[in-house]
This record gives C-alpha cells, sequence and structure tokens, in this order.
C-alpha cells in the first residue's frame, strides 16, 4: 500500500506534516511525519478523524440549487455554473463587478486560494474584506515592536529556563509546544500560565495567574514598572537595541504595581513575583496566544507584554524570545504581514477592500456605488464566525444572490442559492506555510475527489469560460484541470526558491529558506529605527494611539464603572482541542467527546444563581442570547462565563450571537472578546 | 518473564484523546466507542486536587479477574507478549467480565451480543510495531515498553482502581509543581459522563434478577420439603425451574452458547453456579418426581441446591464494590434460610435470618436509602414492614407460623430487596474511584 506525505492545511498552529496510507483509493491510515521536528510525535485528535470527514455520509458531493420552494435541491455542475454566470453577468451589468462581495475565510490554507483574487480581477474587480478575525492586533504589535513577526524554532524552547504561557492554552490549541514545555520543565525550566481559567496547560505550572480579562496590558505594565524600580532591566541590552526605553520607563511611574494588581485584580505581590521572575531568570520565553489580543485594546496589550522581553533582553537568544507568529514560512505573501490585511492605501481600481471583517454584517449592506448585491463565500463559515452572528445573517440575506463553496451544509453554507461542494486536503495538491514551524510542506492529493466534487481552481476556471473572460490570461492565472496542470503551476511558484522542489517536498517537510533557529540573532530589526520600538511613531500615526504601550479599559467591559448592570459577567469564548473553529464538530468522532455546548461557570457563581452542574442557562445581552447547559468549573475565574467557539448556530451554541462587531485597536482585527453578558436560568 | 506494558506519564497526558481515536480507527470500531477511554481526575477543577488523565485500555493484568471469572474460558494468556486476549468464538456475552475487571477494558458490543476488548494490537505487535494507541500520543506521555514481569511495581495513580490485578501499566506519577490556585472546597457534582457502564442495574440484569428470585425460592421450596415440611409436587417446581433458567438467557448476548458457560468450573463463580444449578434442578426433579422415598437422592438434591445458592452469591462479590454483595440483605443462601425456616416453621432460624436480614438492610444506609428515595421511600417501607415485620409479629401473636397470604407478602419482599441489590448494585471503575479519591480527606496526589 502507498505511503504518501501530505500536510494539514487547517488554521492551526501545528500545521502537522502527516503520511498517509491509500488502499485501492481509499485513505486506510494517517500519521503524523516524522520529517517534521516540531509535529513528529503524532497527530491530534482532529488530524486522526480525517478519514471520517472525507467519507462522511454528510459530506457534500454534489452543486446545490436553491429550489423555487425555497429548499436546497441536487442540481448538475452545467445548471449550477450556468446559474451563477447569468447572475454574475447580470449584476454586473446593472451594478459593475464591485457589487460582488468575495468573502473568504481560514478553512484551508494553500497558495491556490490566491486563484479566487486573480478571477475576480479578471472579473473586473470585486468588493474584499480587509483586516482578519484572528490575530493582526497581535501580528501588528509586533511587527511595529520587532519589524517582524518571527520567533525561534518550536524545539528551541527547551533551552528556555523561564516559560510564559501568556493567554496561550497549547495542551488544547497547539498540543506539539507541550511536548517542548515538558522538556524544559524536565531540565530545571518554571512554567507560569496566565488565565483567568485554569486550562489544561496550567496543570503542572509553577505558577498560575488568573487575572481579570482585558487587562493583560494593566499587568505588563505593572511588571514593567517593578522591573525598572528594582533594576532588573537589563541596561546594556536596552541601551544598544531598544528604541524610547526611557521614554517608556518614565511612563512606567503612572502603573506602580498597586494600580496594575487592582486592575487586574490579582495580589500585588504576585506582580512582584513576576516581575522578579522575568529579571532573574534568564533565558525566559514569553509564549502568548490570541485571546488577550481580541480586545479593543488588545494592541496596546500585545505592545506591553514584548517590551517586558526587551526590557529583560530576552530577544534574539537561544530559549528567549516571543512565541506568537513565526512567518519565516510566509514566502508568498507580504513579507511583514499583517501589513497584506489592511486596506489597501492605494486602491488599484479593480478591487474595492472596504468591508471589516470584524463588521461583515454592519458594512455589507453599507456599501454604496456600487452596494453589494451577491456573496461569494469560501474557506469559510462567517455566519457563526463572525462577530455579532445576527447582523451577519440578515446582511446575506438581505443580498440578491449567494454562492457558498464547503464541503458540509454549515450555517452559512444553509443561507446560500448555490452550495458547491468543495475538495477536502487529500483532493488536490498544493503548498503550505505555517505560523509556528519553519517548514514548508506538501499538501498532496493522494484520492481522487468523491462524487463529482471538484477543487475551486476548476470551478474558477470553468466559470471564466462561461464568462468569456480572455483565455490567455485565464490560463496565466489558474492551473489547467489536471493534476500536471496543478503541479507545473504551483512549480512556477517554488521556481524562486531552488531549495524548494515538489520532488524534495515528496518526500517530507523542508525547512524555508528563510529559516533562521534564533529568530533576530542578529540583533537588527526591521523597524524604522532598526532597534526594538517601545516608542512607535507608527503605532501613532497609523492607529492614533499611544506612541508608547498602555492599558485602556476596554469597550464593553464587566469590569467598567459605567457597565450595563444587566450583564455583570464576562464572557470567554476559546478555541478546544475538539475543533479549529466551526470545523470538525459534526463529526461523530467528535460530536461523541462534546455533543452540545456548555457554559463553565464558577460553582460559587451557579450557586447564587441557583443552577446546578447541567442545569439550562440563559447566556444573554443587547444582541442576543443561547441556552446551553451548565458546567461547573471550579477553576475559572469568578464572574467569567466560558463558552467554547466553533458550535453552528444549528447546533444551538454559536457564541457570535453574542459578539460585538467592534475592531481592535490595531490592525482591524476582530474585537470578540468586549463581550459583557447576563447569566439567568433557562425558562 | 519478559512483558509488554503500557506506559503512562501523568505529567505529559494532556487529556486530548488521540489515543482512544487512534484505537478506534485502528480497530474499526463505530464513532463513540473504543477500546481506550480518558478518564479525567477532578473534572471539575476542584482547586484542591490536580487535574490529569488517565488514558486506560485493557492492562493485561498478570492476575486478570476477566479470565478468571469468564465462564467460557474465552479468556487467554498470549504467551509472547503476555496480552490477555478475547476468544470472541467462545464468548457468550454474559458481560461478567465487564462486571469484575475494574479498568471497564471488556466492552459489551450490543450488536455482536459479544464482548469486545483490547487486544495489545497483536498484529501490529507481531509486524514489531508499537499498540496504534502508543504510536499516536502526540506529546510522548502515552508508550509502550517491555517490562520485567517481576520488577513491575505496582501502577498507582489517583482514580486508578487498585485490587491486585497486576495491570501491566507503568506509570510515570506527577512530579511537576502543581500551581494550587486559591479557592474553597467545591463540592462539584462531577459532570455526567457521556459513556455508560456496560453494569446498568436492573436495567440490563433484571433477567437475573428473575432468575435468581426463582432459584432462591425454588431450593427453600425444596429444602424444606427435605426437612420434613410439605414437599413441592414435581410438576409446578419443575416449570418454575425451566421459567427461570430460561428467563436468565435473556441476559447472554449469545443464548445459543449456554452450553459453554460450564467450561471454566476451576475458576469462574458463574460457571460453578450453572452447573450447580443444573445438577440441583436434576437431581431435585427427580428426586420429587421419581424417587421421593431416596433419602440420599434428596440429600444430594438438597446439598446441590445450597452450593448452588453459594456460588451465586458469590459471582457478585467482586473487589472494590461499593455495596457490598457478600453479605447482603438480599444473597440468595440468606433469603433461602429465611425463606425455608418460615416454611418449616423453626422459628428460632427464622427469627435469627430474619434478624440477620434487617440488620443487613439498614446497614446498607447511605446506598440503600438513595436506592430507596429514586424508586419511592414506600416501597422500601413496604419491604420490610410487609415482608419482615409484619410475619414476626404475626407468628409472635398467633404462635403459628405464617400461611400463605403472609408467604406471598414475604416473597414480594424480597423480590422487592433483590431488586434492590440489583439496582444499587457498582462495580468499581476509573470513574468512581475517581470521585472516591476525589472526596477522600485529606486529598494525596500520589
Amino acid at each position: 500500500m502507498p505511503v504518501l506525505t501530505t500536510a494539514c492545511p487547517r488554521n492551526c498552529y501545528s500545521t502537522c506534516g502527516m503520511r498517509v496510507v491509500v488502499e485501492n483509493g481509499r485513505l486506510r491510515a494517517l500519521a503524523a511525519h516524522p520529517g517534521n521536528r516540531a509535529t513528529g510525535h503524532g497527530l491530534c485528535l482532529k488530524g486522526l478523524s480525517y478519514i471520517e470527514r472525507v467519507y462522511d455520509p454528510a459530506r457534500l458531493l454534489h452543486p446545490l440549487i436553491r429550489a423555487a420552494g425555497g429548499d436546497l435541491r441536487r442540481a448538475t455542475w452545467d445548471e449550477a455554473l450556468d446559474l451563477i454566470a447569468g447572475r454574475l453577468v447580470a449584476a454586473r451589468a446593472a451594478h459593475g463587478p464591485r457589487t460582488v462581495a468575495y468573502v473568504t475565510g481560514s478553512g484551508t490554507k494553500g497558495l491556490l486560494n490566491s486563484c479566487g483574487g486573480a478571477f475576480w480581477r479578471l472579473f473586473g474587480g470585486c468588493t474584499t474584506t480587509y483586516g482578519d478575525l484572528c490575530w493582526p492586533a497581535g501580528l501588528e504589535a509586533t511587527r511595529l515592536t520587532l519589524g517582524e513577526n518571527a520567533h525561534n524554532a518550536p524545539w528551541d524552547l527547551v533551552n528556555a529556563r523561564l516559560i510564559v504561557l501568556w493567554g496561550k492554552n497549547p495542551a488544547e490549541t497547539n498540543i506539539h509546544q507541550m511536548d517542548f514545555v515538558r522538556q524544559a520543565q524536565a531540565a530545571g525550566a518554571r512554567l507560569i500560565v496566565i488565565d483567568p481559567r485554569r486550562t489544561e496547560s496550567a496543570e503542572g505550572a509553577d505558577l498560575l495567574v488568573q487575572l481579570a480579562p482585558g487587562t493583560d496590558g494593566a499587568l505588563a505594565l505593572g511588571i514593567a514598572n517593578v522591573l525598572v524600580a528594582r533594576g532588573l532591566v537589563d541596561r546594556e541590552f536596552t541601551r544598544d537595541h531598544v528604541h524610547g526605553y526611557e521614554e517608556f520607563a518614565a511612563m512606567l511611574r503612572r502603573w506602580p504595581p498597586e494600580r496594575a494588581a487592582a486592575v487586574a485584580d490579582v495580589p500585588v505581590a504576585t506582580i512582584a513575583h513576576l516581575a522578579e521572575e522575568l529579571g532573574g531568570r534568564r533565558p525566559a520565553t514569553i509564549c502568548a496566544g490570541f485571546g488577550m489580543q481580541r480586545f479593543t485594546n488588545s494592541g496596546q496589550t500585545m505592545r506591553a507584554i514584548i517590551a517586558l522581553l526587551a526590557l529583560t533582553g530576552n530577544i534574539g537568544r537561544p530559549g528567549a524570545g516571543w512565541v506568537y507568529a513565526n512567518l519565516q514560512t510566509h514566502l508568498w505573501s507580504h513579507p511583514k504581514d499583517p501589513l497584506g490585511f489592511f486596506p489597501p492605501a492605494t486602491p488599484d481600481g479593480v478591487t474595492r477592500a472596504t468591508l471589516s471583517i470584524a463588521r461583515l454584517g454592519h458594512d455589507l449592506p453599507a456599501q454604496r456605488d456600487p452596494p453589494v448585491t451577491v456573496a461569494w463565500i469560501e474557506r469559510g463559515n462567517p455566519l457563526p464566525q463572525c462577530p455579532d452572528a445576527p447582523s451577519v445573517r440578515a446582511a446575506l440575506r438581505a443580498l440578491d444572490f449567494r454562492v457558498v463553496i464547503d464541503q458540509f451544509l454549515t450555517d452559512t453554507a444553509r443561507e446560500a442559492d448555490v452550495v458547491l461542494p468543495a475538495k477536502t486536503m487529500f483532493e488536490q495538491t498544493d503548498i503550505l506555510n505555517a505560523y509556528w514551524h519553519p517548514y514548508i510542506q506538501l499538501k498532496q492529493k493522494v484520492i481522487e475527489p468523491p462524487g463529482e466534487v471538484k477543487p475551486e481552481s476548476e470551478v474558477y476556471r470553468l466559470l471564466a469560460g462561461r464568462l468569456g473572460l480572455p483565455p490567455a490570461e485565464t490560463s496565466l492565472a489558474l492551473p489547467g484541470p489536471a493534476d500536471a496542470d496543478v503541479e507545473a503551476w504551483l512549480a512556477r511558484k517554488l521556481a524562486p526558491f531552488p531549495a524548494l522542489t515538489l520532488e524534495r517536498l515528496r518526500e517530507g517537510p523542508v525547512l524555508s529558506p528563510e529559516f533562521r533557529e534564533i529568530a533576530f540573532d542578529d540583533l537588527r530589526f526591521p523597524t524604522p529605527s532598526g532597534r526594538i520600538e517601545l516608542l512607535s511613531a507608527q503605532a501613532a500615526r497609523r492607529w492614533r494611539v499611544a506612541p508608547l504601550p498602555d492599558w485602556t479599559e476596554p469597550v464593553e467591559w464587566s469590569r467598567r464603572a459605567d457597565r450595563d448592570p444587566r450583564f455583570p459577567y464576562h464572557l470567554l469564548t476559546p478555541n478546544t482541542k475538539d475543533r479549529i473553529h466551526s470545523q470538525f464538530g459534526n463529526l461523530p468522532s467528535v460530536r461523541a467527546l462534546a455533543p452540545a455546548p456548555l457554559a463553565r461557570l464558577h460553582p460559587g457563581d451557579a450557586a447564587r444563581l441557583g443552577l446546578a452542574e447541567g442545569d439550562q442557562v440563559r447566556v444573554f445581552n443587547d444582541r442576543g442570547a443561547i441556552e446551553v447547559a451548565v458546567r461547573l468549573d471550579g477553576g475559572l475565574r469568578p464572574g467569567c462565563v466560558c463558552v467554547t467557539n466553533g458550535y453552528w448556530l444549528a447546533e444551538g451554541g454559536a457564541v457570535n450571537l453574542l459578539t460585538a462587531a467592534r475592531e481592535t485597536d490595531l490592525a482591524h482585527g476582530a474585537a470578540f472578546h468586549d463581550v459583557a453578558v447576563g447569566l439567568e436560568r433557562a425558562t | 518473564m519478559s512483558r509488554a506494558v503500557f506506559l503512562l506519564d501523568l505529567d505529559r497526558c494532556t487529556g486530548c484523546g488521540a489515543c482512544a481515536l487512534a484505537c478506534r480507527l485502528e480497530n474499526d470500531r463505530p464513532a463513540g466507542t473504543s477500546f481506550r477511554h480518558v478518564t479525567t481526575f477532578n473534572p471539575s477543577r476542584s482547586p484542591l486536587a490536580p487535574v490529569l488523565h488517565l488514558s486506560l485500555a485493557c492492562n493485561h493484568c498478570e492476575k486478570p479477574a476477566c479470565l478468571a471469572a469468564c465462564p467460557a474460558g474465552a479468556y487467554a494468556r498470549d504467551p509472547l507478549t503476555g496480552a490477555v486476549v478475547l476468544r470472541s468464538e467462545r464468548c457468550l456475552g454474559c458481560t461478567y467480565c465487564a462486571w469484575v475487571c475494574p479498568y471497564e477494558a471488556p466492552d459489551y458490543d450490543a450488536q455482536a451480543g459479544l464482548m469486545t476488548k483490547c487486544t495489545f494490537c497483536q498484529p501490529r505487535l507481531e509486524r514489531g510495531e508499537e499498540p496504534a494507541c502508543t504510536q499516536a500520543c502526540p506529546v510522548d506521555a502515552l508508550n509502550f515498553g517491555w517490562r520485567d514481569a517481576v520488577a513491575c511495581p505496582p501502577a498507582r495513580a489517583p482514580g486508578l482502581p487498585e485490587v491486585g490485578l497486576r495491570p501491566a501499566l507503568v506509570i510515570a506519577p506527577l512530579r511537576l509543581r502543581r500551581a494550587a490556585p486559591p479557592g474553597l472546597p467545591l463540592g462539584c457534582a462531577p459532570p455526567a459522563s457521556p459513556r455508560r457502564t456496560t453494569w446498568q442495574g436492573l436495567r440490563t440484569e433484571w433477567p437475573l434478577a428473575v432468575f435468581s428470585c426463582f432459584a432462591t425460592g425454588l431450593v427453600a421450596w425444596f429444602a424444606s420439603g427435605v426437612l420434613g415440611g410439605s414437599a413441592p409436587r414435581p410438576l409446578p417446581f419443575l416449570l418454575l425451574a425451566a421459567l427461570g433458567a430460561g428467563v436468565s438467557v435473556l441476559h447472554l448476548g449469545r443464548p445459543w452458547r449456554l452450553w459453554r458457560a460450564a467450561a471454566n468450573l476451576r475458576a469462574s463463580w458463574v460457571s460453578r453456579e450453572v452447573v450447580l444449578l443444573a445438577a440441583f434442578y436434576v437431581t431435585a426433579g427427580a428426586s420429587l418426581a421419581g424417587a421421593p422415598a431416596a433419602p440420599a437422592l434428596a440429600w444430594t438434591g438438597f446439598a446441590l441446591g445450597w452450593a448452588a445458592l453459594a456460588a451465586m452469591d458469590m459471582v457478585y462479590r467482586v473487589p472494590g464494590q461499593a455495596v457490598r454483595a457478600v453479605p447482603h440483605s438480599a444473597m440468595g443462601t440468606l433469603t433461602a434460610i429465611w425463606l425455608t425456616a418460615l416454611l418449616v416453621g423453626d422459628p428460632a432460624v427464622a427469627t435469627a435470618a430474619g434478624a440477620v436480614k434487617l440488620a443487613l438492610w439498614l446497614r446498607r444506609g447511605q446506598a440503600a436509602r438513595r436506592a430507596l428515595r429514586r424508586r419511592g421511600a414506600s416501597l422500601g417501607a413496604a419491604r420490610v414492614l410487609l415482608g419482615l415485620v409484619l410475619p414476626a409479629v404475626v407468628w409472635a401473636a398467633t404462635g403459628a407460623p405464617p400461611g400463605w397470604p403472609l408467604l406471598a407478602l414475604v416473597l414480594a419482599g424480597e423480590a422487592l430487596d433483590r431488586a434492590e441489590f440489583y439496582a444499587e448494585l457498582a462495580f468499581l471503575t476509573p470513574r468512581r474511584q475517581a470521585s472516591r479519591d476525589l472526596t477522600a480527606q485529606p486529598f494525596t496526589a500520589s
């Protein structure tokens, strides 16, 4: 039986290299590829469930068209494509090409994803989104401070003597990092976890700091104050490599630990202890998660946390650093992401990027000249996954025509006029980068698409023919239908990098040509000053925030003095080991583990509300409500309620029924976590 | 001798569940089932205890309870690896192995009517590979190795049942300093687990409740005849015996394999129970129908009947059970003594047996009261008042042993007690061990 190399294309830190066994054209077995040093031990639960996913009876294998009666019915490709082409031509004639909104998610990675953008340019243009739901505030904070998003190799973590998991729960979201954390601990490293929840990653930690949500920046500034006051700063490092140290140190006088402790609701002694650890135990690595950069104050928060490493000289050394995003493998996108997420400073006159993804439900109906009348959605399930889901649903329903490409009938697909069946990772070859480890990997076609499934590149090619787009330009932008055509298209992308060939990638993961084991080891930072910038003129100019890191109250926050008394609880909506956002939850294996959404509550809060384990609770605010079962969690910070994200509306638990359509302070991220809610027994 | 073992590092396991899914895929089991299960200790995250995960499949014990208990001799040990293997072609589907295994390794496959369990991935071991579960572990927490059988230290962990079976499991205990978040002791009810135990009390075992009531009554009836009371008439006796035995077969996944149940007389109480009871029915039937005058046959039947009830009682005696089956107010031998004394009209024995029953019933205490509340306190009161107290009072008042109407009440009381016995009996599982260890004061991690 052939054993083939491939890699997982999900939006996940680990981006595992894989080996698959194929028997008679069917997937038989999956295992981790040992050639990926970061993920070689084994696949996670989700990776192992792929066989189930590919052959799930609910998978879409044929196009669907909304029939006159309102139900989706099976259609032929000719029917579906003719309908789409007709509607696109009519919409373009009536309003111009930019009446089409092209909305994509992070459902699958790969270079071929660029085919969509190329197609819409040939169509004459479209309207697209800017910003990103996931991580741009942290990326931009990093770019402003360090110049680019890179970090030490994942396995370098074993050299750390202090590891701080700040808002990160790798045991569930980056399980392969836990191996390195445990190796470091076995060698004597200390582990500190900063999180409102007692997460799985906090088991085995030396210290868990359960701060109030949204106060990470205040905590960091308090720690920085102590570092400066107690002379724990690496003055040689700040003198040579840090821009704005004096200004930052002066500003920190406004952040005595007592103030930070009051804001974050942690003991003053804890702040002093964290400063002593960071100042005295080197090298130190801070592994930052995404949660605390999804607040309205979060870009500044991330800048404040990175500053701790700058003050203590923990950059550019083995075992040290800021492990947030490692874009050393992003060879084909903007080298300094997240710039690619921002609306272009000078629009090219073809596409217009005027939809903030964080405010999708509000921006779609607000478009003028032309209005958006058609949506084309692929690789995403924006209805339950974008903030303020009710507004997204209303905006989609207000359009004239909706096309959705997906593997399953998601909440978003259920709203479509045409649903096209999407390929899985095993059905078209593509090239993957990563954002934690430094490997370029081949996601290889190992089986034929089942049913009538066609890859997106082929959908675009067929549609281009029907729309009469210029054949020469089309065939340049899009690969042909054969596997060899796809490989030739990919080979052209690889051509500038001699180390990367399809032959080598077929053997296993290949280190990126830009790989550096220790990021910034030359202590050169691609910032305007060439140094680590605590003082950033760019931050002030581009984002109108303070040039120094600071902390302000989140816009919607259960601890604000002017908070709405009806909503005294803070809603946390983290990811879990069972899902990547709204993916995987529909599979029987995953459903067996987590069949329904739950509201985790501290037993003290539950007792006050008269709720017991298993009772139904209504979680509500001005935007919406969900009713879910109570799970008592003695490890949750009181005053918080935690409902993991990813459940579909059809499953009754989409947390974005409650979130607000707000951007983060930096970089057009989605401030998912500025959410105050009320709780009451469901009746 | 070298034996294959699982190695589990409690500091490394994050409870991700990849091992259980890899096991399910390897063995082609339906979704939601697997030979390996992850039990979380302290799932409500009480601040006083660590959270840890026990990934357990069959532990291929050195003294396997399943192998000893299986009446059909379906279990065997692989001489090369030491793996305990289930030969499903011999399995009756009686689920007794699932009762006695504290690790919940044998799983009942209702569709096939057979037990299933971890094979230690024999085919993979033969190919020189490691088991699917250990190979899949993404954090190097679950491993596979070979150990000297004698040098294997007993596995200890919070939530891990320890009843002396010597599991092939080497546990690396918690070593990292656990963060102790500030907080008060929490009396959290543990969240419901999606996994069901094979034993579901009366829901699954009602045929056994009926069967054991019949067996107990018939032994007492026959014994009272031998001891000078009125002997049962052969036809109703044999009809009731056939009915009881017939109902009992309903709880087997593969009823037509019943004949295999005698295959493990050497070690299995189920085998002994089946053989002794069959011998009792045959001997007693022969004595009643064919040779009522032959005392040797009658006394042989008498002895076989009591031996069968003793074996029946021993079937339910499993180490680690929360409610002890022996002694128990509803155990067959005790009930049969009580009934025999009533039938024969021996006040001394009846008083003694009734008093022991009442004392055991009261001593069951908490568990019994919980069971009663579930099924209605009136039922429990009726059982005691009508089945035990009323006959005693009547006997004491009138000086005459209870007649048939009162005996009917006694029988109803005994049937109720036996039903309760099945309803409240709970065998040791990792989940039960975990909640037991979590509430033990003071909690100790190792």
